[in-house]
């Protein structure tokens, strides 16, 4: 398993290119990480959206327009579906956001989920490399269900489990992690972990061992704790929770995230649209080591 | 970032030697702080109840046959008829303790509901910083969140932030109907707009990564004196308020305190967000958020 984000952009160079679908690139930032990205040998960049527009953002960033394929679909939901039919036809190996509201992607991610698995949901898993932790790990999901149900969550958890499998973390630690509360009622987050252990443990989520602990002064328990033996995995209950703890960790802790949504085996690149340059070259290696990852899962 | 008891302590001035009534079952770490805080003239504490009876060399316990109940019962009534200034509950924390301090403040000692705001230093830049609530209120609608705002308002004044600017966070910057807590944070927003919390400024909803940074909620088309400037972040729920400062205390490696709000009169706990050796901390913001009483 990659401890941090050099390893995984290390590993991509040796990977790379791979035809990627890159949807609405027409952003500063977006384009220049194509760019870049296709200079490095990382990428082959097909580009979907309005034509001029990107053309003249290729322009500006430095580049002649015929340089690069692109695809003219000024409509954002046939566009976020053009660029899934093209991953589920083989002839890109993943698709990069660029500037577009996110929600087109996953509903078009979500549709190609459904027809492909549809025993599947697709979530989004934030890599996250934190200075206190020694490992890079997940948090999920913040992006795709708003309020998930025990179904959902199974699927989420057995959809990170299996990615992060994949990327050669045999047996991930889970937390399903929920408030410390004051009630003595278990709370839903708490129902919902403590089914998902019963299901881990009868092996329904696939390898993986989900800690009795569901927050972290219990994890904890008044000692230090290795990062080793820290979770790969933290399930958040809802896409509140998840959506704030994502950013609090890179904004507050001073951490990195790398956003992905997978469904089906899928893989979508979901950086934020704040997401600056160096962000999103960090993304697009995370991409290819993914994609091939999971082809060879 | 780390703050410190006389950082904090120093904030209030110049203060009169405290009377704490102290209740709960008997702590290590809590006594210890209490010993500490007495050393250096702070606060002058009693004990309440047959779980401190061994605290007879230490400091006077009053109602040593009383069960835990019977004693937080007495140490509430001693600090409603002012015969203590504040009180100290070694905890456990939880729905008990909070149910008798409701029912047993009358209405008088207690401005609002019961909140829990959690403290810690900003590390852009080393600003004190609350987060609530962390620990009390599991799904507060608008009507609670409009108290747990003044409370924390309250708090903030308390370490001199006179006119707080806060975050209503959600998943999101825009109003979302699926979404009811970023309803909540628009609707705070307008009735700040509206002054209705005097001089704060609720900005809201807003993302965290909109709340950190000024350029990211400029990108996004929000301009506000709020954004990158944050004293409060008031989050949707209990689940996102207290996972996200367990992250920022177990993982971030902050030093947290906390302080329980809603009481007019100091309330001091210690949640298990905080490390036990924070129990000075806590000491110290309880009696310096309610100097003025």
């Amino acid at each position: 398993m990659y401890r941090n984000f050099e390893e995984i952009a290390n590993r991509a160079r040796s990977l790379g290119p791979k035809r990627a679908v890159i949807l609405f690139p027409d952003d500063t930032d977006v384009m220049q990480a194509t760019i870049e990205g296709m200079k490095e040998g990382l990428i082959e960049p097909v580009l979907v959206g309005e034509k001029e527009h990107i053309a003249a953002v290729a322009h500006q960033n430095g580049e002649t327009p015929g340089g690069m394929e692109i695809i003219n679909q000024r409509n954002p939901q046939q566009a976020a579906n053009l660029c899934l039919d093209m991953v589920i036809r083989g002839e890109a190996s993943f698709v990069v956001k660029g500037n577009i509201l996110t929600t087109y992607l996953y509903r078009a991610l979500i549709k190609a989920t459904r027809q492909l698995a549809p025993d599947q949901t697709p979530c989004t898993l934030c890599f996250h490399q934190a200075p206190s932790m020694n490992k890079i790990f997940i948090i999920t999901d913040p992006g795709v269900n708003i309020q998930p149900g025990l179904t959902t969550k199974k699927q989420t958890l057995t959809n990170a489990i299996q990615v992060l499998r994949s990327l050669g973390c045999d047996n991930p630690r889970v937390m399903t992690l929920a408030a410390d509360h004051i009630d003595e009622k278990p709370s839903i987050a708490e129902d919902h972990g403590a089914r998902l252990k019963r299901m881990a443990d009868k092996g329904l989520l696939g390898p993986c061992t989900i800690a009795e602990a569901m927050n972290l002064p219990d994890l904890f328990a008044g000692h230090c704790i290795e990062a080793d033996l820290l979770p790969d995995i933290f399930l958040v209950p809802n896409i509140e929770a998840g959506n704030i703890l994502v950013k609090t960790t890179d904004h507050l802790m001073g951490g990195v995230r790398q956003c992905v949504t997978v469904g089906a085996g899928l893989i979508t690149l979901t950086p934020s649209r704040s997401d600056g340059y160096e962000a999103r070259m960090g993304n697009l290696a995370l991409g290819l080591v993914l994609a091939e990852a999971c082809k060879r899962g | 970032m780390d703050f410190s008891f006389e950082e904090i302590m120093g904030r209030g001035g110049q203060q009169k030697k405290r009377r704490v009534v102290i209740s709960g079952k008997r702590d290590t770490n809590a006594l210890s702080a209490i010993l500490a805080a007495r050393d250096r003239g702070w606060i002058d504490p009693v004990a309440c109840g047959c779980s401190l009876s061994g605290l007879g060399k230490e400091m006077d316990v009053h109602f040593a046959d009383s069960d835990m109940l019977k004693a937080r019962q007495h140490a509430l009534r001693l600090l409603e008829q002012g015969e203590a200034d504040a009180l100290l509950d070694m905890g456990p924390s939880n729905n008990r303790l909070f149910s008798v301090i409701d029912e047993t403040l009358t209405h008088t000692k207690k401005s609002h509901l019961l909140s829990y705001v959690s403290v810690f230093r900003a590390p852009k830049n080393g600003r004190i910083t609350l987060l609530t609530d962390t620990l009390i209120n599991s799904k507060p609608g608008l009507k609670e969140k409009i108290e747990i705002v003044e409370n924390a308002i309250r708090v903030g004044k308390g370490l001199g932030i006179s006119q707080p600017k806060i975050a209503a966070l959600g998943p999101l910057e825009l109003v979302n109907l699926s979404i009811p807590s970023t309803l909540d944070a628009a609707m705070l927003s307008k009735m700040s707009e509206r002054r209705q919390f005097g001089g704060a400024i609720v900005e809201g909803p807003l993302a965290m990564d909109n709340a950190e940074s000024a350029l990211a909620a400029r990108h996004k088309g929000i301009e506000s004196p709020v954004p990158g400037n944050v004293d409060i972040y008031l989050f949707p729920d209990l689940e996102s308020a207290n996972i996200t400062a367990q992250f920022l205390g177990f993982l971030g490696s902050f030093q947290l305190g906390g302080v329980l709000a809603g009481t007019r009169l100091p309330i001091i706990i210690r949640s298990s967000l905080e490390s036990p050796d924070s129990w000075l901390l806590n000491i110290a913001l309880g009696l310096v958020v309610n100097r003025g009483i």
